[in-house]
């Protein structure tokens, strides 16, 4: 039986490798395919207009957590039944673009924009419907922040030093305008801390407030801007600005580089924000005060030094008596604070302003801190930066200045990282033309 | 025919034989019962510390076959009577004393008396955690032995051995807080559980009342963190090296402390023949160096000892600019004699402490080199001791008397490079009223110096007796004493015209103008003891009365004497038999209040002087500035206050089974008074001078008020003024159960722990107006300031067992110990607040309440303070457990290497709060010493 046994033996090897072999195939990758979700994007028109028709748009699609866009052409999603296939993800979407529409009873050439943040596509198979309500981008003419210097100089002893912040308002179109009733407003919330917000419309009682209760900070934005510091040129005479000449409005109007020679000389501004404290006084130079409508601070106020607010530039209409804003335009709003089992309604009061009243807005922030804009998309897209996010000195002594379009006009389309020189040395005397 | 039968013979021979033998047995018995005695057997029980009787111990004599108990008298005798002649076991046992037996051989009537020790000295030969107390109130005790094998740097590291608290990484560069029975709290609000807690140095009181040594200006937060004023005795500043024992008394003290909220900690030194002993050692932050000798003479009469000690430690060791330095050098000497039949016992020991904190900046990357920070401070004492002891038997067992007395000089100096940006007035007014002020230089470079010299003294006499009334034991004790604090520091040195900080609301003030605080106290204290059955009972009542003398009549408290009663009790169960051994059980209770008498810094604050500015006129020529101001001299004294009173309830079971422990104990105390500083309204009216009339171009100086226009401007401010109003609640459960040493393992089993519960917020409605707005250029925290009922603060839990193993090889010379830290949870829950007004206060000082019509108003809704409100749950921090591990081992006979390393082992798992993960880790700590005797 040798013969036979060797053959058994023989037989048993090879199906012990072949079993072996199978298993071992057995042993494959999955087939990784990408999951993608069925996005159906839908688009409110602006308010106020009629018979809008699309021009040429683009939406983009930006991944927040790895930064990645995806860009689509909006006429051709339309062709599509404005469906589209996205990667599951958080998502920021922009869209913008050109379309006409009777405004005011006549056709006009407009542009566009909309935005929502922090949407979440999910993979779990349903057609998910996004609908961004679109706003008229209003860009270019009127007044515009020309220069923006809030992070303040170092002494040359390298030691901080205060009071030198500015903003340089400038003439930004053909005509001569009138620069009175013109408020610097800066931004309650901050770019480098994303809350979920809810505006409440009335004053409650922390206890009473539900989770969920109130608008959407979100959707309130689009149409009010909160605000923590509003100061106002006083009106009574005319504030006449030639095209292309700016007006200088400044913390403390003095000449700051006797003190500091790395500061400049700011008693030839305009205007300067005066705060009254008997205790700890500000200084009062000859230089006009603005009117001062509200602060959240008692103490001097600072433009946020590390350059993470907006700041809108508000014509106040001529009819709202300062007694009367501070009535009729208090804002009560929270956000929810989840800690585990732990919850608490951190409430505020602030003020606000309608996005109406706003003729520019620059939104400041930078790479390393940047979580949300905390302002609509409509009135900044992006943001302006003068440092890397470090809290260092590199930051000290820099600002951001709009870029030249042409002639005396300065670059404006509402999209700052755009519209912006990033980071230069602060001159509040800069020429933008002969 | 036979006559007798031989066997029948030999049979009735010897049953007569055996009978009358037996017969005579009996006689003899009987004879011998008739003249055998019994004898007498008198015990006398008495403690081997103090030679005083123990009355009503527990006694059993063991014979053969019998076996008689008793109890001791209140003498602590038993007579056995008619005993047997022979050997007898005698085995003796008395609370809180080690237990003894001893063979006895009767041959006559005998007296003895037996010396019993105290447990803590000899349990088990060594101990190296806490012991729980048996006595009347619950304290731990550690000795010398735990100390060493603890390794210490500071006095710190020995309060992680009491139940509910764990082992701490040192950290000498920031003052060391001492607080008892507390989860615990940073916020100053509360500092006075930490006041309230009392240091004595053999039998010294450490007072703290005349500390004034902080920065009052450019706080920067390393002065915030030595900072110790009213937060009590800074331990960084005890060594642990010349200590004999550390009892700290958790519970209700007895009326003897006084001035205290919290609990005595007592310190005994070393006082003791030794060799020649040095002590080195090495941790992360720190090196230590202790010398230390002790010399008798006259058999133990008169004994010697001095202690030279070293520390240096760092905040980080790769920082050389952040230092603190310690040096001590003290010396104890006590002498015994007889006089008279009576016992006269002298002890006197002094003290010298230096210690440095020092804070350079890093020449390298400094911007301004010259800054820097050093605290220095040098202190001496004295202290002696004196008693004359009673002779058994005699009324008046011990008159003792104490005077003891410090002085230090502290000093801090400080230098800092300052630039300003706005023009500031230079703080240099004295006076109230209108003035014009010197205008600070742009940048200047500011020096600082502070220098107290506090001088404390406290003398003491006690006198204690004893009688019998009956069957019932009696100890009186009656005591009068005296403490006096005061500063004679120079205090707050600086130029006004060159200040560390323009905006101090102080000026240079000599701390010596500031009066002392002189308390007298005198207390009354009964114990009594007697027994019923088997049982034994002991209770305590006392009173102590205490009270500041020369307040003057502004105060409340002047004149006025504040009682503290205290009452302990004991019920000691009668033994309970199991397999062949007594299961000992006490039931421990007390109650009683602590007063604690504010502070030199809390009685006498420095008067603060604000400055308001009537006309701040910048011009670009610096010759044509001009401020002028308003000075307001605000009075800061409390008049109204009183001292903070803690109330204390405790209950603990206690049980002993064949040297195994186990004590269990619930407390509460309440404090609804504690010291806190509380904003109190006030109203100021200054002029405005109107400026913009002043026309710039045509001045050839400083502009000229008379040419100006004003108005009467009138605003509220806030002072903070010392109150009564905090509360503080401390509630737990402290258990200690250790086994005795395993014999075939040379291991004993401690696990010790607590849970406690500690409550911190204020009593008292809160007047505030921290809201920042300006609205219409109007200042809304100067026109009204508000009143809330909000509670502030928190509830802080937290369960924790350290379980420590420790095995002792005495061949080796070799202690291992290792102690798992489990710290089952801890929680902290936020009291809830409401940010709305009940009332508030306008510029007139008229008080209105708010409605909701208030919140409509344009200035009055903003007093609405947003406060953020919990709902739901509490913040709970889930288990994690430590591992840390000690050894020391002798090499011959001179020399002992230690080594410990805190957090060797840890289990700290990462837990989900909602959608985030919280991640835990823990570092090791570890140094080694070695120990040379020679």
């Amino acid at each position: 039986m040798k013969n036979l046994r060797d053959y058994y033996r023989v037989a048993k090897t090879m199906l012990l490798v072949a079993c072996v072999g199978l298993a071992m195939t057995a042993c494959s990758d999955d087939n990784d395919d990408i999951i993608y979700s069925d996005v159906k994007v839908e688009v409110q028109a602006p308010t106020g207009i009629s018979n809008i028709e699309y021009g040429a748009m683009n939406i983009t699609f930006t991944d927040t957590a790895t930064k990645e866009t995806t860009t689509f052409d909006f006429s051709a999603l339309q062709a599509n039944g404005f469906q589209t296939k996205l990667i599951e993800g958080l998502y920021d979407v922009m869209i913008e673009g050109d379309a006409t529409a009777d405004v005011e009873g006549a056709s006009k050439a407009i542009k566009v924009r909309g935005a929502l943040q922090a949407v979440e596509i999910t993979t779990n198979g349903e057609l998910q419907s996004l609908s961004i309500p679109l706003q008229l981008l209003d860009v270019g003419s009127g007044f515009v922040f020309a220069e923006i210097f809030v992070s303040g100089t170092l002494t040359p002893e390298g030691n901080s030093y205060m009071g030198d912040s500015y903003f340089r308002l400038y003439n930004n179109s053909n005509e001569v305008l009138d620069a009175q009733g013109l408020a610097i407003v800066e931004s309650a919330m901050q770019s480098d801390v994303h809350n979920d917000f809810f505006v409440l419309d009335q004053e409650m009682e922390e206890e009473d407030i539900q989770s969920g209760d109130g608008t959407p900070y979100d959707t309130y934005k689009a149409n009010y801007f909160i605000t923590d510091a509003i100061y106002m040129i006083p009106r009574g005479e005319a504030v006449l600005v030639q095209p292309g000449e700016s007006i200088l409005l400044v913390d403390a109007a003095k000449d700051h580089s006797v003190d500091n020679a790395n500061s400049f000389n700011l008693s030839v501004a305009d205007y300067e924000w005066y705060d009254e404290n008997d205790r700890y006084p500000d200084t009062q130079t000859e230089v006009p005060d603005l009117v001062k409508l509200y602060a959240a601070s008692k103490s001097i106020w600072i433009p946020h030094q590390r350059g993470i607010k907006a700041y809108a530039l508000a014509q106040i209409p001529e009819e709202i008596t300062p007694e009367q804003f501070v009535e009729d335009n208090i804002v009560n709003y929270y956000y929810e604070f989840i800690y585990g089992d732990l919850q608490r309604m951190m409430t505020s009061k602030r003020y606000e302003i309608p996005t109406s009243w706003i003729q520019d807005c620059v939104n400041l922030s930078n790479q390393t801190d940047y979580e949300w804009n905390e302002i609509s998309p409509v009135l900044d897209k992006s943001y302006a930066w003068v440092s890397d996010g470090s809290q260092g000195a590199s930051n000290k002594g820099k600002a951001v200045r709009r870029k030249v379009l042409s002639g005396k006009l300065l670059l404006d389309t509402n999209d700052s990282a755009n519209d912006f020189e990033q980071s230069v040395e602060a001159n509040p005397f800069y020429e933008f033309h002969d | 025919m036979r006559l007798v039968n031989p066997h029948k013979l030999l049979i009735v021979g010897i049953t007569v034989f055996i009978m009358s033998s037996i017969l005579q047995a009996q006689n003899k018995i009987s004879q011998i019962n008739k003249q055998t005695n019994t004898y007498s057997l008198q015990i006398t029980i008495l403690s081997a510390q103090d030679g005083q009787s123990l009355p009503f111990s527990t006694m059993h004599l063991k014979g053969m076959a019998s076996k008689i108990s008793g109890i001791g008298n209140t003498e602590g005798t038993y007579t056995f009577k008619k005993v047997l002649p022979g050997h007898h076991e005698l085995e003796v046992s008395y609370i809180g004393y080690q237990s003894k037996r001893i063979t006895v051989n009767m041959s006559r009537n005998t007296t003895l008396k037996v010396f019993l020790n105290e447990t803590s000295t000899t349990l088990q030969g060594v101990v190296v955690t806490a012991s729980e107390s048996k006595g009347l109130t619950s304290a731990s005790t550690i000795d010398r032995r735990a100390l060493e094998h603890i390794q210490p740097s500071s006095f710190a590291d020995v309060l992680a051995l009491l139940p509910g608290n764990s082992t701490q990484t040192p950290n000498l560069t920031a003052g060391n807080v001492a607080t008892l029975r507390e989860v615990g709290i940073s916020s100053g609000d509360y500092a006075v559980t930490a006041q309230g807690t009392q240091f004595v140095i053999d039998g010294a009181v450490q007072q703290q009342d005349a500390n004034l040594q902080y920065v009052a200006q450019g706080f920067t937060q390393q002065d915030n963190s030595r900072n110790m004023v009213d937060y009590g005795l800074d331990m960084r500043t005890l060594s642990t090296d010349d200590i004999e024992k550390v009892e700290v008394i958790r519970g209700i003290p007895s009326v003897q402390y006084g001035d205290l909220t919290s609990g005595v900690i007592k310190i005994t030194r070393r006082l003791e023949d030794t060799p020649l002993e040095a002590r080195l050692k090495v941790d992360e932050f720190t090196k230590l160096l202790h010398v230390n000798k002790g010399l008798s003479w006259n058999n133990g009469q008169k004994v010697w000892q001095v202690d030279v000690g070293y520390l240096d430690s760092k905040a980080d060791p790769r920082n050389p600019y952040e230092t603190y330095q310690r040096l001590l050098i003290s010396s104890r000497y006590k002498q015994d004699w007889n006089w008279g039949g009576n016992e006269i016992k002298w002890r006197i020991g002094t003290d010298y402490r230096q210690t440095i904190d020092a804070e350079k900046e890093d020449p390298d990357i400094a911007r301004q080199a010259e800054d820097k920070y050093k605290s220095s401070y040098t202190y001496f004492a004295l202290n002696s001791e004196l008693s004359w002891l009673g002779k058994s038997g005699q009324f008046i067992k011990e008159i003792h008397l104490q005077a003891s007395s410090s002085y230090a000089k502290e000093k801090i100096t400080r230098t800092k490079f300052v630039q300003l940006d706005r023009d500031r007035a230079a703080p240099i007014g004295y006076e109230a009223g209108e003035h014009d002020a010197i205008i600070l230089p742009m940048s200047y470079t500011a020096h600082l110096t502070v220098d107290g010299q506090p001088f404390t003294s406290n003398i003491d006499f006690r006198l204690r007796a004893e009688h019998h009334i009956g069957q019932i034991w009696n100890r009186w004790q009656l005591g009068l004493n005296w403490r006096y604090s005061k500063n004679y520091g120079e205090g707050q040195v600086y130029d006004p015209t060159k200040p560390i900080n323009y905006s101090t609301s102080l000026r240079p003030f000599p701390y010596s103008d500031t009066p002392g605080k002189n308390l007298a106290a005198a207390y009354l204290e009964d114990r009594i003891k007697w027994s019923m059955g088997k049982s034994r009972f002991t209770l305590q009542a006392g009173v102590r009365a205490n009270g500041l003398l020369n307040l003057p009549d502004s105060y409340a408290m002047s004149g006025q004497w504040y009682l503290d009663p205290r009452v302990n009790m004991q019920w000691e169960l009668p033994e309970i038999q199991i397999a062949q051994n007594p299961l000992q059980l006490d039931i421990t209770a007390g109650f009683g209040k602590m007063t604690l008498l504010p502070s030199i810094h809390q009685l006498f604050p420095n008067k603060q002087y604000w400055d308001y500015d009537e006309l701040n006129y910048y011009h670009a020529n610096k010759e044509y500035r001009r401020i002028y101001v308003k000075t307001f001299i605000m009075d800061q004294t409390p008049y109204a206050i009183k001292p903070s009173t803690n109330q204390k309830w405790e209950l603990r079971l206690g049980a002993s089974y064949k040297k195994n422990n186990l004590s269990v104990t619930y407390f509460k105390e309440r404090m609804n008074n504690g010291f806190r500083y509380e904003n109190t309204p006030t109203t100021l009216t200054y002029k405005k001078f109107d400026q913009s009339t002043i026309d710039g171009t045509t001045l050839t100086g400083p502009p000229n008020l008379a040419d100006l226009t004003y108005t009467d401007k009138t605003i509220l401010a806030k002072q903070q003024v010392l109150s009564n109003g905090t509360r503080v609640v401390k509630e737990g459960i402290e258990f200690q159960g250790s086994t005795r040493r395993i014999p075939s393992l040379h291991t004993r089993i401690t696990a010790s722990g607590a849970w406690l519960r500690s409550t911190y917020t204020n009593s008292q409605s809160q007047w505030d107006n921290s809201y920042q707005e300006v609205v219409l250029n109007q200042t809304i925290s100067d026109m009204y300031i508000a009143h809330y009922y909000w509670k502030s603060g928190y509830i802080k839990q937290r369960f924790n067992t350290n379980f420590t193993f420790d095995t002792y090889l005495e061949k080796l010379g070799l202690i291992i110990s290792s102690t798992v830290e489990c710290m089952w949870w801890s929680k902290q829950k936020d009291i809830v607040k409401s940010g709305t007004p009940y009332e508030y206060m306008d510029i007139n000082g008229e008080v209105h309440p708010y409605t909701e019509s208030s919140k409509q108003d344009i200035y009055l809704t903003h007093l609405i303070i947003p406060q953020s409100v919990i709902t739901g749950g509490n913040g709970k921090e889930p288990f994690y457990a430590l591992v840390n591990l000690k050894a020391s081992k002798k090499f011959g006979q001179w020399i002992k290497l230690s080594l410990f390393v805190d957090r060797i082992l840890d289990y700290t798992p990462d837990y989900k709060v909602g959608e985030s993960t919280i991640r835990r880790s823990a570092n090791p700590y570890f140094g080694m010493e070695i120990k040379f005797s020679l």
